[in-house]
């Protein structure tokens, strides 16, 4: 278990360190909970209005938790003019879920993103970090029941 | 031992190198007669993954390899370079993809170890910087002037003069700052240096700070590139151990640090301003100009912020002098430009080449054309707020004034095609909507006027528009170019209006 007092603390010296800080912890945690949010303002002595403001900015800093695997479809110019469109109404069905949403069972978070920058490879996406090119929807689902099932 | 090369860059992983890399390793263990080296990639996307092989006789390429390829590449004699259809592409250098480019900031890519500062410096690499520590800053800052280079990460403005006026500031600390906010969707040039040589990055960092008397830099870099940031980590610490970043850079008693910081999922921080922010811990919203960070940036001191590009292509400009550099390009763009075509060509990939060669010869030339049975329609350059360019105007040269002057904007070199299957509308609203997505929300022109354009192009799409629609758009378009404050606003009109000037039956509403 992390001690996210314990992260904070080794950052708080300088105030520009805010968002790292809270990109460590949700690294550590998943997302950032409302202990982490009075905390943060604590250590660095700011409000904690101060903090969520910084939080709401950042499209990639969580207060809720994730599912376990996270699913980001490029949106990009790219990837568009190569049909994502249509990995996305089949990621959609598949899921159950719409962009921003985690699936009922907790397994997956459904994002999308503008651009992993494998545009030469369109369409793309990635699971968990790892960027998978040149996708058809059999091809991108199938990814996703090989993380699921382990 | 013969040398298996092999590209981990994020986009050759996904191509299969990752699946590659590890049959690769079990065969390694298998029979021990061949080494792997894992390099950055030579951006010929089309072909990899892509294999190659270091014999007696230079380097030989394998392309799109499958994992079940290799235990037969292998019994083939791969290791000695045999020709071996189909796979076989000879001296990777002399495919027609690469062997009309000119390498410069991309020399490096795909062709060493990415993460060893040995190999780097064997390479050439750190010429620049010890020149540069023999020379006087201020001949430095002229070697940059004499090149002529332009800012690569989109604004195109000249880097000298940038690093001048930050060396005329008087002030106790000042900044470099690399950004690696690389946003553009249809973009990757940036990632691929950071994480296929991000020496020359550093590099090119620590030239710029001994110019201007800079003691600490960042190299800011976007969420989505978790790699990059990885690979320019480690870089950065091998970099320490080597002895040429921190407190006596290579015993010159010149000291400059880096630390890495990434970004949080937001287009606008890669704005100079939004990103400085962004450094400082706050909400990444973008601060009005002047004050510029040439004088006024990071924690209100004097800052450099010039992108990872523009950064990796100085250390060459000062190993071989600005003249050298300067002797490419045409008109004010000198030197070479990465491009990097996307979207829907036969043959995408980046490509570096020197200024002056015609969008349409790169489109054809390099990028294929259309993909066989197709017609290419448009072709988006700078990214999601560059003109959408028709076919009558591929003729422009590869030229920051050229592109400027017939309206539209070279930027970070990204080039997007879209053929004959692409539902013109539906580009149109999606431009919009990332301008509305990615609005910081600090000019209500931008914030709002992205919001309804992208309302008012849905309502169009789905066959509900009105009389006044277009004026409407017009309108909108009017404020947010003249009232925001940066780019992402003034600019995000530009295609949309474009498209409806080039295809204007496609937002008529269909007939009932």
């Amino acid at each position: 278990m992390v001690d996210i007092a314990q992260v904070l603390a080794t950052h708080a010296s300088r105030r520009s360190t805010l968002l790292a800080a809270l990109q460590e912890v949700q690294q550590c945690e998943g997302f950032i909970s409302d202990k982490t949010v009075a905390l943060a303002a604590r250590v660095y002595q700011i409000t904690e209005g101060e903090v969520r403001s910084v939080i709401e900015f950042y499209r990639e800093l969580r207060t809720a938790p994730p599912g376990r695997h996270r699913l980001c479809l490029c949106r990009g110019d790219s990837c568009a003019a190569r049909g994502a469109e249509k990995l996305a109404g089949a990621l959609e069905k598949y899921l159950g879920v719409r962009p921003g949403q985690t699936t009922t069972c907790g397994g997956v978070t459904y994002d999308t993103v503008y651009c992993l920058g494998a545009c030469a490879l369109s369409p793309s996406a990635s699971i968990d970090g790892q960027v998978h090119a040149r996708l058809t929807s059999d091809e991108i689902i199938a990814r996703l029941k090989e993380v699921e099932h382990g | 031992m013969v040398d298996v090369f092999l590209s981990c860059d994020s986009a050759s992983r996904a191509a299969g190198s990752r699946q590659l890399e590890a049959v690769l390793r079990r065969e390694q263990a298998r029979r021990s007669d061949f080494g792997l080296t894992l390099t950055g990639s030579r951006g010929a996307f089309f072909m990899e993954p892509m294999l190659e092989v270091g014999t007696t006789a230079g380097r030989v390429a394998y392309g799109n390899v499958a994992v079940a390829d290799v235990p037969f590449l292998l019994s083939a004699g791969m290791l000695e370079g045999k020709p071996i259809a189909p796979f076989y592409l000879g001296d990777p250098e002399q495919i027609p993809f690469l062997k009309g480019q000119t390498r410069v900031t991309f020399a490096r890519c795909g062709r060493i170890a990415c993460d060893s500062p040995l190999a780097y410096e064997k390479d050439g690499g750190l010429a620049g910087l010890r020149a540069a520590l023999q020379r006087a800053p201020q001949d430095v800052i002229d070697e940059v002037q004499r090149s002529q280079l332009r800012g690569r990460g989109g604004a195109a403005f000249p880097t000298g003069v940038k690093w001048q006026t930050v060396a005329a500031c008087a002030a106790d600390q000042k900044y470099i700052v690399a950004n690696g906010d690389e946003g553009d969707p249809g973009t990757y040039a940036d990632r691929m240096l950071m994480e296929g040589d991000p020496f020359a990055v550093l590099e090119g960092m620590a030239i710029a700070a001994w110019a201007v008397g800079a003691s600490q830099g960042f190299v800011y870099i976007r969420a989505e590139y978790p790699r990059a940031a990885a690979a320019m980590r480690t870089a950065a610490e091998k970099a320490r151990q080597a002895g040429w970043l921190g407190r006596d850079i290579l015993s010159s008693g010149f000291g400059f640090d880096v630390e890495v910081r990434q970004g949080g999922g937001t287009y606008v921080c890669g704005e100079e301003t939004a990103l400085l922010e962004s450094l400082e811990g706050k909400r990444g919203i973008v601060r009005a100009k002047p004050p510029y960070p040439a004088t006024c940036g990071l924690f209100g001191k004097p800052t450099i912020v010039n992108n990872i590009t523009t950064l990796a292509t100085i250390p060459a400009i000062i190993g071989r002098g600005g003249d050298w550099y300067a002797s490419m390009g045409t008109g004010r763009s000198r030197g070479a430009m990465a491009l990097q075509l996307a979207g829907a060509l036969a043959t995408p990939g980046l490509v570096e080449v020197p200024f002056g060669i015609t969008l349409r010869q790169v489109i054809q030339e390099y990028g294929g054309g259309a993909r066989p049975g197709r017609k290419l329609i448009a072709v988006q350059a700078g990214g999601p707020l560059g003109d959408l360019l028709g076919e009558d105007r591929w003729d422009i040269p590869i030229d920051f004034d050229a592109f400027a002057a017939a309206g539209g904007m070279l930027g970070h070199g990204g080039i997007v095609a879209y053929d004959d299957q692409t539902d013109i509308a539906a580009l149109a609203y999606r431009l919009m909507e990332f301008c509305a997505h990615e609005s910081c929300g600090k000019c209500a022109p931008c914030r709002m006027g992205a919001q309804r354009s992208a309302e008012i192009l849905a309502s169009m799409r789905l066959g509900n528009g009105m009389l006044d629609d277009e004026q409407a758009l017009d309108d909108v378009a009017f404020a947010m170019r003249g009232a925001s404050l940066c780019a992402l606003g003034g600019m995000a009109p530009t295609p949309v209006l474009s498209a409806m000037k080039l295809f204007p039956e496609a937002f008529r509403p269909p007939t009932r």
